[in-house]
């Protein structure tokens, strides 16, 4: 029971971890927005090498999960597509971090 | 690069705003209107007037940079606007930047009044030489630390070389080449930011659709 019990709290940061940032390209992409006040959907498509449709359909399950705001705004009549790390995905993304830090550092060799 | 270096990944996002060659194209073509004051001057056209077509020709390279800058890098790369820290290293450059146009102002201001001096040239003015190496070499360094970016090390060098290259020539040569010497420093430069440029292009080329 107890040996259970310890197994269980070993694997608590395991179970924290955030699926949603959990994915490599999603993980790219919060990334990017981290280290930057914001950016346009091109750059970050230049940085991260992931194809339109790719990037496109990452930031919106960010934009759903709240982690990623995304403006759209006309410069010189062109439409540009602005992209920012919110408040709620600065946490998350600082938590995974510290989570998925806490798990490879008890992963026994 | 590890994935989760955001510091590499900050820096790499940041270089990238450099790759266009513009820059390096930019500063090439400023040296080579400095080049151009020198072979006037040599040919004897006034002073006033070669101020008056330097700052013409300085006004258009100034305004083709920043054409360049809107035309062929945004629509290519995107826009992106950094964070606090790189915020205020951006600044200390603009400063330092400032700082030494401002030197350099007041050291060839001073050099023009002494120049006029009724004893003759004075001994003082062979220092603007030194001046002007350490000027650019500092400046360019402090600019390369601050920015990021390695080349401008070896563009300080290119920028302050022109001068002493000029004096040991004239020294043990006799002949008055700064023209030449300074065209040289500018057409690596430009070779360097044309390479650049040419690479940007092909990697970035213009999206189908707007972004």
């Amino acid at each position: 029971m107890n040996d259970e019990r310890m197994e269980n709290q070993n694997l608590q940061p395991l179970a924290e971890i955030d699926r949603v940032i959990h994915e490599p390209a999603r993980l790219l992409i919060l990334a990017y927005l981290s280290v930057v006040e914001s950016a346009d959907f091109l750059f970050l498509m230049n940085q991260t090498n992931l194809t339109r449709g790719n990037l496109s359909s990452h930031l919106s399950k960010l934009e759903t999960a709240g982690y990623v705001e995304i403006k759209k705004e006309f410069v010189d009549k062109i439409p540009r597509t602005l992209l920012r790390l919110s408040e709620k995905g600065r946490i998350a993304f600082h938590e995974y971090r510290r989570n998925m830090k806490q798990v490879l550092d008890s992963l026994s060799e | 690069m590890t994935l989760l270096n955001l510091n590499e990944i900050e820096k790499k996002a940041y270089r990238s705003t450099f790759q266009d060659g513009l820059w390096d194209i930019f500063l090439g073509l400023l040296l080579l209107n400095l080049a151009v004051g020198a072979l006037l001057a040599n040919r004897g056209v006034s002073e006033r007037l070669n101020m008056i077509i330097l700052t013409a020709l300085g006004v258009l390279i100034v305004l083709a940079f920043v054409i360049g800058k809107k035309r062929i890098t945004v629509p290519r790369m995107g826009v992106v606007k950094f964070g606090p820290k790189r915020k205020r290293k951006i600044w200390k450059s603009r400063l330092i930047l400032l700082g030494s146009v401002l030197a350099g102002l007041i050291v060839f201001l001073a050099a023009l009044l002494i120049s006029y001096h009724p004893a003759g040239r004075p001994k003082i003015l062979f220092l603007l030489p030194a001046a002007w190496v350490a000027n650019t070499i500092i400046v360019f360094s402090l600019l390369a630390y601050y920015l990021d970016c390695a080349r401008l090390y070896a563009y300080g060098l290119l920028f302050a070389l022109p001068v002493p290259c000029q004096i040991i020539l004239k020294k043990f040569f006799g002949v008055n080449l700064i023209t030449m010497t300074l065209a040289v420093s500018a057409a690596v430069m430009i070779f360097v930011g044309t390479l650049l440029l040419n690479r940007f292009l092909r990697d970035h080329p213009l999206p189908m659709k707007e972004l």
